[in-house]
């Protein structure tokens, strides 16, 4: 008798682990109609950007829909969703699969904006540094400092890298980054970056996410700050030069220096970039990313289309030619003009 | 003939008299720690990464204290579960990464009115934390999500104790042996969580690989209570050994879900097939 009661209640915790998807919610189907409709749903609640950049996305349902049915190729589905993602005009929009990506290319918003083989043979020349993913080297006879950073991706910035750079450029009478065409990389490069041109903490913009698929559902604003370091500072004004290929993290860093007043902009629009990716995948096993945040300036405004700059300089046509990056010749007269004594 | 008889008759009796006492096999009883091992695989589905059951592929290990006497049994157990999870669809293959770690603190009252030497009832209560860590590298920025799942949770087990006697055999009728004399526990749990508390991204997941990771961690993360929205059961065969210690084998099915209509859901199995050591050491 007993061996019969404790073989039932065996029995009945065993059937229990069998029940396991009964208690799960059922599976979405990964037909072509079903992963179309999962990404435009996904885009219509999540994305952050679609009153900002007023897109009618209930529409574009309509236009592209059509175009969808489940015996397309997965080439053809591909294309229509990739289309529909363009829409949104945005850099950190992609669809991935494993044949492609899809991208947007903003560095097409506006003209090319430097010549890094101009830079190389007038301005790196041959005695240039090469300190971590800076690229840098004294102008203007020693008294401005030109420190190339293409790229917030090639690896984290160390103190190490910025002691060295402070230490070299501490005589000079101004400072140049130029982050032309750099499309971004870890955003904690920014604060770490920034934090040798201040000696008190500041707070360089706000951000929220989006927490429900209404318009306005996104999160209390939240400060983000760049803690003052106990390092060596730089001293003098610092020129950013930028245009519409300065994206992600270099519109943050861009967006960053309207906090200071020893920083300033020089250059095109940048490309923007300034909500933080998402990734999701799809029904299909496809994936994707999109913006889920947004980023409020000190000033109050949102610079997703690009951040402005303080003085709007494009690179002259002939500037090869000419042997002479006017952007970069702008921003040093403006620091020697501020130096003057 | 004679000696032949003499001398069976001598190695029969010598065998009687090498029949060992029969022990009392010591009755689980006093303080104990555990330490179990093995694999778990499951089930896991983030809506909010991912609309895809992914499969886990775990090991598992925990390190357990409990205390047991007549009337209670009391257990504090720490788990860690630690592999991959993968999807094969449409021929390609998607894999991720996850840390699961689950402390549990638990205490069970024989319940006397139905319990008897052999088999006994237990009633009682479980409190656990889970918290799962988990990274999908295929997706761009490289999607990391963290939640944590606290359960008050009422148990139910029952414990059959098998008591294997000594016995003396003849192997074709003219080999004498004897088998050893063994005991087991048999067991089966079941818990119920009444109450969990899911902390969890509310509606986007902002974790990413290229920001500082203070900054996001937690923003958009709601706390929500939920009933009854998990179940997890223990299926286990003890040896007590003659020195108390203790060679456990088992299997543990647990799954939970923070509801079929959450915007947020997850849903996460886990079927572990161990193998454990208990040393009593009081």
């Amino acid at each position: 008798m007993k061996i019969k009661i404790f073989s039932i209640v065996l029995i009945f915790i065993i059937a229990l682990s069998a029940c396991e998807k009964l208690a799960f919610d059922k599976k979405i189907d990964g037909s072509n109609i079903s992963t179309f409709n999962y990404l435009w749903e996904q885009v219509g609640q999540k994305y952050a950007f679609l009153e900002y950049k007023e897109v009618d996305w209930d529409s574009i349902y309509f236009v592209y829909r059509p175009m969808v049915n489940n015996e397309i190729s997965e080439d053809s589905l591909f294309n229509v969703m990739a289309k529909m993602l363009n829409e949104l005009k945005d850099g950190h929009v992609n669809l991935i699969s494993p044949f492609n990506v899809s991208r947007y290319d903003i560095t097409m918003l506006g003209p090319v904006n430097i010549n890094t083989r101009l830079i190389k043979e007038k301005y790196l020349k041959d005695d240039y540094y090469s300190t971590g993913s800076f690229t840098h080297t004294f102008i203007r006879n020693g008294n401005i400092a030109y420190i190339r950073y293409s790229s917030f991706a090639d690896s984290q910035i160390t103190d190490y890298q910025l002691d060295y750079l402070m230490d070299k450029y501490e005589n000079t009478k101004g400072m140049i980054i130029d982050i032309r065409q750099n499309g971004g990389g870890y955003v904690t490069n920014v604060p770490m970056l920034l934090s040798r041109f201040t000696h008190e903490d500041t707070k360089i913009y706000e951000t929220q996410i989006k927490t429900s698929a209404s318009e306005d559902g996104f999160s209390v604003l939240e400060d983000v700050y760049v803690k003052s370091k106990d390092k060596k500072k730089y001293k003098q004004k610092v020129a950013v030069l930028i245009d519409r290929g300065s994206y992600s993290a270099s519109s943050f860093f861009a967006v960053s220096t309207y906090a200071y007043d020893n920083i300033f902009l020089v250059g095109d629009y940048t490309g923007g970039g300034l909500g933080l990716p998402n990734g999701g995948q799809l029904p299909n096993g496809w994936t994707y990313r999109f913006s889920i945040t947004r980023t409020i300036a000190v000033d109050g405004k949102n610079y997703e289309n690009g951040v402005k700059p303080d003085y709007y300089v494009i690179l002259n046509p002939n500037a090869y030619n000419n042997g002479i990056d006017n952007v970069i010749e702008f921003a040093a007269d403006k620091l020697l003009e501020n130096n003057t004594k | 003939m004679k000696r032949i008889f003499l001398i069976l008759a001598l190695l029969f009796s010598s065998l009687v008299y090498a029949q060992v006492q029969e022990n009392t096999f010591p009755k689980p009883n006093g303080n104990y720690l555990g330490i179990n091992w093995g694999l778990s695989t499951g089930s896991v589905r983030d809506m909010l990464t991912s609309p895809l059951f992914y499969t886990s592929v775990l090991i598992y290990g925990d390190f357990s204290y409990f205390y047991i006497d007549e009337q209670n049994i009391f257990e504090l157990k720490t788990a860690t579960h630690n592999g991959l999870n993968a999807k094969l669809i449409s021929d390609n293959f998607y894999v991720g990464f996850q840390s699961a770690f689950d402390f549990k603190l638990s205490l069970l009252r024989n319940v006397q009115s139905i319990s008897d030497n052999d088999l006994k009832h237990y009633l009682g209560a479980d409190i656990d934390n889970y918290m799962s860590i988990r990274i999908m590298p295929d997706f761009m920025n490289a999607a990391l999500s963290i939640d944590n799942v606290s359960n008050f949770a009422i148990a139910y087990k029952a414990e059959y104790n098998y008591h294997k006697k000594r016995k003396e055999k003849n192997f074709l009728g003219l080999i004498p042996y004897t088998t050893n004399e063994k005991f087991y526990v048999f067991s089966g749990r079941l818990s119920v969580p009444v109450i969990s508390l899911y902390a969890r991204p509310k509606f986007t997941n902002p974790e990413s690989a290229t920001v500082d990771i203070e900054d996001p961690l937690f923003k958009g993360y709601s706390l929500k209570a939920k009933a009854f929205s998990g179940l997890s059961t223990d299926l286990s065969v003890s040896r007590i050994l003659k020195n108390g210690n203790i060679i456990k084998y088992g299997y543990a099915w647990m799954f939970a879900t923070n509801g079929k209509n959450a915007i947020n859901r997850l849903e996460f199995s886990h079927h572990i097939i161990y193998i454990g050591l208990v040393f009593k050491f009081n």
